[in-house]
């Protein structure tokens, strides 16, 4: 029985008034923000998104989202969504509405004519991390199969590019070995340059449960104190960029201690006497100097992670953004395979994925290669997608060609003439905004396909196609445990745009190859990709769309259906030998330094309320609100001898560029070190100076110099 | 993947979902109150034990695991997506308080909402009655559809929870997800949270089973405000000084000596362990710069409309009081008949002011059409007292007045009504300084706002009235005198008890406590003396700090008239009493001293206006901490300042 309490002052009995937000049918879907892969339904009404929630008992999210899915919604309906093709002969002038046989004609004899003008290279196309898996294949099919460049890449270099490159050295293949669920089993976390609080929220909720279940040791390692950092047992406060140091620190100890699996290394691993002689240098009293970080914390962790039974690592951006991104993978592999700690549950070396679908774009979008983690530079490889697609094996070219972060000084240089961009906003996410921003207006020819007809890099183009967004059309991701997603359309795209993979066979015919992309089903885009990837690490063929909607999601490789957890379990690599390589790496410091001049390191980061940058979340109130303008942390320390208070402006001066930004002050960031998040137009890339790594070309977004000014108000 | 049961989706029956099916259970018909008696008893009794009379059968609230939370604003995010909420409204909301040194930084955050208290001062603030406090669970639940947008409920809520949209006028709040805990679901945001840092249950269960639940941690106001039914686990040490990331000028100390100790946790790591309680005290927070002019700008707020108001108010009642009392002083004089001319003047003339004073006032209200909601709260309300005796103070005024034209002057009748205008005057400042006097608003909660008020009455007022006699009338200064005096003894009186206000301000808590025990009926500062005096103590910075120059130009003021009348009153007994020169300096002083008077009127109600202004800018409200840009008064004003606020997606609203 409920009855009114005595403080009420109305004689009538109180309704409680609850917002009803009905529901005609909920969609399931894959997240399209990051690469956790929750699993998410979007609630329909009236053919209008109005609500997601989250799956009960995916295997990922269990049913939980973080801020940016409890909103996701919200992206479909946000404003400034590209409703219709656009177009204008100079970037100068205002756009004009133009049909999509007018966008596509003129886009297609722009291509060509560039081709045949300057050559087949002098035409680029940048994709992508964050389109569905059959979305890439049909790109890369079309590009590879049909245009004839080599100039094709993602933006995945900006972000995973190191991860491949280092799994690709050690383990002879792409592909992340472990899962989530070795959280359940692990006896030690290893957490580098991961600020999987913010980054990965609802990673760190598996973690947070398996840490509640049962306590591990969790090391964090990262010269920011981050909440994750402050929650870890250990927080190793790092010197940029010294990772390196501090891996073959930790070798060395496991080796003087004795406490390496012997009998793994010489039954599963090769070249291991090159790593020894190279780490008998890196003591944790050498190292002590460089990193910062004091030998006997160096050997407290060496000894917790060398006496698990199972212990694993997990990195991100801190080490992938960095000059020595791919080594510093490599390290970390080195250290699992030193200990054995890779291919059984708890014990792996796991890169958490950035986009959505990054893993999509490595599987099968055929940037770096040829779908199915095959090489260009393989000849049995060529053969087969040639005869598989039906084109000219001679057609493709015999190495891979520029990334996406050398395809931007080659548009500086004049090489570069033509540009497609593809759900991508490198005027924003790209080092030195500055010169990409110079470089974009070089273009003879720019066409920018995007969901938002005012992502920044729309500015420059002369051709806008309007996309559908996630959830607006069906296909998959792949998250960073392998596991293949699946998206159900649930509404329409707004009027006239259409989903990426409609565009590419449009412009397939328009190119005159529409014979390589003859349907718009993603089904069948799915079964071709399908087919050949039987055999290869990442097999997808015993997978369908209704078995992914039924598992939440299946871990590749999947001949028979089966999900597989874990890559490696049989100790077997994709090198040549089948064993994993061991490889010796030297530290060699080339990043620019803090000095007098610019006394100041530069830390770029990501906010869990943004997302990439801010083309989406920045558009939806309840999310821009936690952090509306960019921001500067500092420390204390610094901020008193400059005289600043939060909520100050002050100027961020690098040898590239400038910005103005408030200051937040805070303990969290080391004195002498700001952090800027990168998500804003306009912001921290404009400072950064984004070295390249030598392998994976990914540029050090982490590591630069700055000097800071008071801005003294009128 | 099956449906999920995250959400209350149609799965849940339509019938389930709407509360009111539950609840139609009728009310108990008799009458509690609104009867004459009741109401004076109300008017004049303290609320008896809070605890008992809002008892519920089984109050259900929220469980705090301050160390777990991550800030990842999934319970806000998931709170406002369910109430549809614009990104300027906010029910539950994530802040955080801060300490130590890189790299032994440590960041609490908080996540809070409403905490549906056992003395829901909203419940009791709210003059429409738009509150209920439900006997099942004990939640306490707003009808924003009875709301008329006063925001008192915003004022005494230490926490933030009533949400005041400016767009729509009224309060909204946390419902506790009721429609979920029908259908036996755990209300959203604790459902969302990705850390394991919400839980919701019975409060007394959850105090059984965790002998050590804590009901306070730092950054958290005094629980004994208002009884909050939240509690809190926080084990992991923090260092002695907690600091805010918003502007407030707040900051958390701990208050035991440090009892921490280090253990073993269960994977053999060292683990500090914490058992310190903070109070809130004022720290070189970031914003308190004193070397900087602050504009006049800063001395308009929100409650500028109330800054007229009040001041209106208290000036007509001891403008009334000081007409009323004039018969009295005047008697033998013979001047009967030339006072009635510019007393009636006097009379429409404040009538008028009151008028355009209370519509000031009802327009301040976000939905000033409703205002004849204002009484439903008798029982609780002090503010629903105050408009009750505001008025009866009018309408017996207008009566007055009235009364005064038809000539009934004189008459038992009159000195009978006069006398009830009178005490409704009275009372309505009374009732009106019951208001501010609120725990939630430390810096207000001192008798020196009774003092305030009332001298803002007794200085205005006899200013006001002596100068219009003396400038309309033939009556001789002398007789205004009196009216000086009072004036200035008010003054003296008000310098004093300020210097006292200001030295309990900065004070240690414990000469709060005795002062407490002096005022101890007058003040309902006596449980929440400690964790407040932060938030007392910034008001005492901002004002020698940031607004030194109004405090010192409010003062200057306060002296000059005080010197002024002290002078005027010496001349006048002096050369009305003892004079025997020639007349011609009796004229003088006759005709110069109602010019002295209206100056002094005009350097009084100079200083009044300053210091009524700084009473509302000045005040530091007991708050949740926030964040740079959440719930951060600086950022909020920087926003509006470089039109940031322009663009809805920055969440701050305009107004």
């Amino acid at each position: 029985m409920r009855s009114l309490l005595k403080g009420n002052v109305d004689r009538q009995a109180r309704k409680v008034k609850v917002r009803q937000n009905p529901v005609d049918c909920w969609a399931y879907t894959t997240c399209g923000y990051c690469s956790t892969g929750c699993g998410i339904e979007v609630g329909v009404k009236d053919a209008r998104a109005v609500s997601v929630r989250g799956t009960n008992a995916h295997p990922v999210n269990q049913g939980k989202l973080c801020l940016k899915g409890i909103w996701e919604f919200e992206a479909i309906n946000a404003p400034n969504r590209g409703t219709h093709p656009l177009m204008r002969e100079e970037p100068t002038q205002p756009y004009r509405r133009v049909s999509w046989d007018a966008a596509l004609t003129q886009t297609a004899t722009e291509f060509r004519r560039i081709m045949d003008t300057y050559g087949p290279d002098a035409l680029a196309v940048v994709s992508t991390g964050q389109i569905y898996t059959e979305e890439f294949y049909a790109l890369g099919k079309l590009v590879r199969g049909g245009l004839g460049t080599n100039n094709y890449d993602g933006n995945t270099t900006l972000c995973m590019a190191s991860a491949v490159s280092g799994y690709k050295r050690s383990f002879g293949s792409d592909g992340p070995p472990g899962c989530y669920d070795d959280f359940d089993e692990t006896e030690c976390l290893l957490a580098f340059g991961s600020n999987l609080v913010e980054c990965h929220p609802v990673i760190y909720y598996r973690l947070k449960m398996a840490l509640e279940r049962r306590r591990f040791p969790v090391i964090v390692i990262d010269p920011r104190v981050t909440v994750f950092a402050q929650n870890a047992d250990i927080h190793l406060a790092i010197n940029p960029g010294t990772d390196l140091v501090l891996l073959n620190a930790l070798a060395h100890v496991i080796l003087e201690e004795r406490l390496a699996d012997q009998k793994y290394i010489e039954t599963h691993t090769s070249d291991f006497d090159a790593f020894v002689e190279t780490v008998t240098k890196y003591s944790p009293e050498y190292a002590e100097p460089i990193t910062g970080i004091p030998a006997s914390s160096t050997r407290k962790v060496a000894r917790i992670y060398g006496n698990a039974n199972a212990a694993m690592s997990i990195w991100t951006m801190g080490i992938n953004q960095s000059v020595h991104g791919s080594d510093g993978v490599v390290a970390i592999n080195n250290l699992s395979l030193l200990t054995g700690n890779i291919g059984k549950p708890g014990a792996t070396s796991l890169s958490i994925t950035g986009q959505c679908n990054a893993m999509g774009t490595r599987e099968f979008s055929s940037c770096s290669g040829l779908p199915g983690y095959r090489l260009l530079e393989n000849q049995e490889h060529r053969a087969q997608i040639a005869q598989y697609w039906g084109v000219d094996e001679s057609f493709f070219p015999l190495k891979r060609g520029k990334t996406m972060t050398d395809i931007f000084p080659s548009i500086e240089a004049g090489t570069i003439k033509g540009l497609w961009l593809i759900a991508t906003n490198p005027s924003t996410s790209m080092p030195q905004t500055q010169r990409i921003e110079k470089s974009l207006r070089n273009l003879e020819f720019l066409v920018v396909q995007d969901v938002f007809e005012n992502v920044d890099s729309s500015e420059f183009a002369h051709v806008f196609l309007p996309a559908a967004m996630w959830a607006e059309k069906t296909g998959t991701f792949t998250n960073s445990e392998r596991r293949v997603g699946l998206v159900r359309k649930a509404v329409d795209p707004p009027v006239e745009a259409r989903s990426d993979l409609e565009i590419f066979c449009a412009m397939a015919e328009k190119l005159g190859v529409g014979h390589l992309l003859p349907s718009t089903a993603p089904e069948v885009m799915f079964d071709e990709f399908k087919t050949i990837s039987k055999g290869r690490p990442c097999d997808y063929s015993g997978l369908s769309y209704d078995a992914l909607e039924r598992e939440g999601g299946i871990q590749w490789p999947a001949p028979t259906g089966e999900g597989s957890p874990r890559l490696y379990t049989d100790g077997l690599f994709y090198t040549a030998n089948r064993k994993a390589h061991f490889i010796a790496l030297e530290f060699h410091d080339t990043n620019e330094r803090p000095d007098d001049q610019y006394p100041f390191w530069l830390n770029t980061g990501r906010v869990i309320e943004h997302w990439h940058t801010r083309t989406k979340t920045g558009q939806i109130g309840n999310l821009n609100k936690f952090s509306p303008v960019p921001y500067v942390e500092m420390n204390s320390i610094d901020a008193n001898r400059l005289g600043i208070n939060s909520l100050d402006s002050v100027r961020v001066i690098s040898r590239r560029g400038q910005i103005t930004v408030i200051v937040q002050v805070t303990e969290c960031v080391a004195p002498r070190m700001v952090f800027i998040p990168f998500h804003f137009a306009k912001g921290a890339n404009f400072m950064t100076l984004g070295l390249l790594d030598p392998y994976s070309r990914q540029p050090a977004f982490k590591q630069s110099a700055v000097k800071i000014e008071k801005v003294v108000s009128s | 993947m099956s449906a999920s049961n995250i959400k209350s989706d149609s799965s849940l029956s339509s019938s389930r979902y709407d509360l009111a099916v539950d609840i139609e259970t009728p009310l108990p018909q008799k009458a509690e109150y609104g009867e004459a008696g009741e109401i004076a008893k109300a008017l004049f009794q303290n609320s008896c034990d809070p605890t008992d009379e809002f008892k519920a059968t089984q109050q259900v609230g929220f469980i705090f695991r301050a160390d777990n939370c991550i800030g990842c604003h999934s319970c806000e995010a998931a709170c406002n997506e369910k109430n549809g909420l614009p990104s300027h409204i906010a029910w539950r909301k994530v802040g955080y308080v801060e300490g130590g040194t890189y790299p032994d930084y440590t960041r609490v955050n908080i996540s809070m909402a409403c905490n549906h208290c056992d003395d829901p001062v909203c419940l009791k603030g709210c003059p429409t009655g738009a509150y209920v406090k439900y006997q099942d669970t004990g939640a306490v639940i707003v009808d924003s559809d009875i709301c008329f947008g006063c925001q008192y409920c915003t004022w005494v809520c230490p926490y933030e929870a009533p949400a005041f949209n400016p767009e729509t006028g009224s309060v909204t709040k946390c419902n506790m997800c009721v429609d979920r805990l029908d259908a036996g679901l755990q209300p959203m945001c604790v459902d969302a949270c990705l850390g394991h840092a919400l839980e919701f249950g019975a409060i007394d269960k959850y105090e059984r089973d965790n002998p050590a639940a804590l009901t306070h941690i730092a950054g958290f106001p005094d629980p004994s405000i208002s009884k909050p039914n939240v509690r809190f686990d926080q084990r992991r040490s923090l260092p002695t000084t907690m600091k805010r990331a918003d502007t407030e000028l707040i900051q958390y100390q701990s208050l035991t000596s440090s009892n921490e100790n280090t253990r073993i946790n269960e994977i053999g790591l060292p683990y500090q362990s914490s058992g310190k309680t903070y109070s809130a005290s004022t720290g070189e927070n970031h914003g308190s710069k004193t070397s900087k002019r602050v504009p006049w700008s800063s001395l308009h707020s929100h409650e500028t409309s109330l800054v007229v108001f009040t001041l209106l108010a208290q000036f007509v009642v001891g403008a009334f009081l000081s007409l009323w009392s004039l018969p009295l002083i005047t008697s033998g004089a013979g001047l009967k008949t030339s006072l009635v001319g510019p007393t009636q003047a006097i009379l429409v003339g404040i009538t008028t002011l009151l008028a355009v004073g209370l519509g000031i006032s009802t327009a301040h209200l976000g939905k000033p059409w409703r205002c004849y909601r204002s009484l439903n709260n008798l029982r609780y309300s002090w503010v629903s007292r105050e408009i009750l005796a505001m008025g009866l103070f009018f309408g017996s005024l207008t009566l007055f007045t009235a009364l005064t034209f038809l000539g009934v002057s004189g008459s038992w009748a009159q000195w009978g009504l006069g006398s009830a205008v009178a005490m409704c005057g009275i009372a309505s400042i009374f009732t009106m300084s019951k208001i501010y006097m609120i725990p939630a608003r430390p810096f207000w909660n001192h008798p020196h706002t009774w003092v305030s008020f009332y001298s803002s009455a007794f200085v205005l007022g006899p200013y006001l009235v002596a100068t219009v006699l003396g400038l309309l009338t033939a009556i001789p200064v002398i007789f205004l005198a009196a009216f000086t005096a009072v004036a200035l003894t008010t003054q003296m009186i008000q310098m004093t008890s300020q210097r006292g206000h200001l030295q309990d301000l900065a004070s240690e808590p414990k000469v709060n406590n005795k002062r407490n025990r002096l005022f101890g009926p007058l003040s309902t500062n006596t449980q929440a003396s400690l964790h407040v005096q932060g938030e007392a103590q910034a008001s005492y910075d901002q004002l020698l700090g940031k607004f030194e120059r109004f405090q010192k130009m409010r003062n200057a003021l306060s002296l000059v008239t005080i010197s002024m009348s002290a002078i005027t009153l010496v001349a006048t007994i002096a050369t009305s009493l003892f004079w025997r020169g020639p007349s011609g300096v009796m004229s003088l002083v006759n005709s110069v001293v109602p010019w002295v008077t209206l100056s002094l009127f005009v350097t009084v109600l100079a200083g009044e206006l300053i210091g009524r202004a700084l009473f509302y800018s000045v005040v530091t409200p007991t708050t949740m901490p926030g964040s740079l840009f959440i719930k951060n008064r600086g950022f909020e004003q920087l926003a509006r300042d470089t039109g940031l606020a322009n663009d809805p997606m920055v969440g701050v609203s305009l107004h």
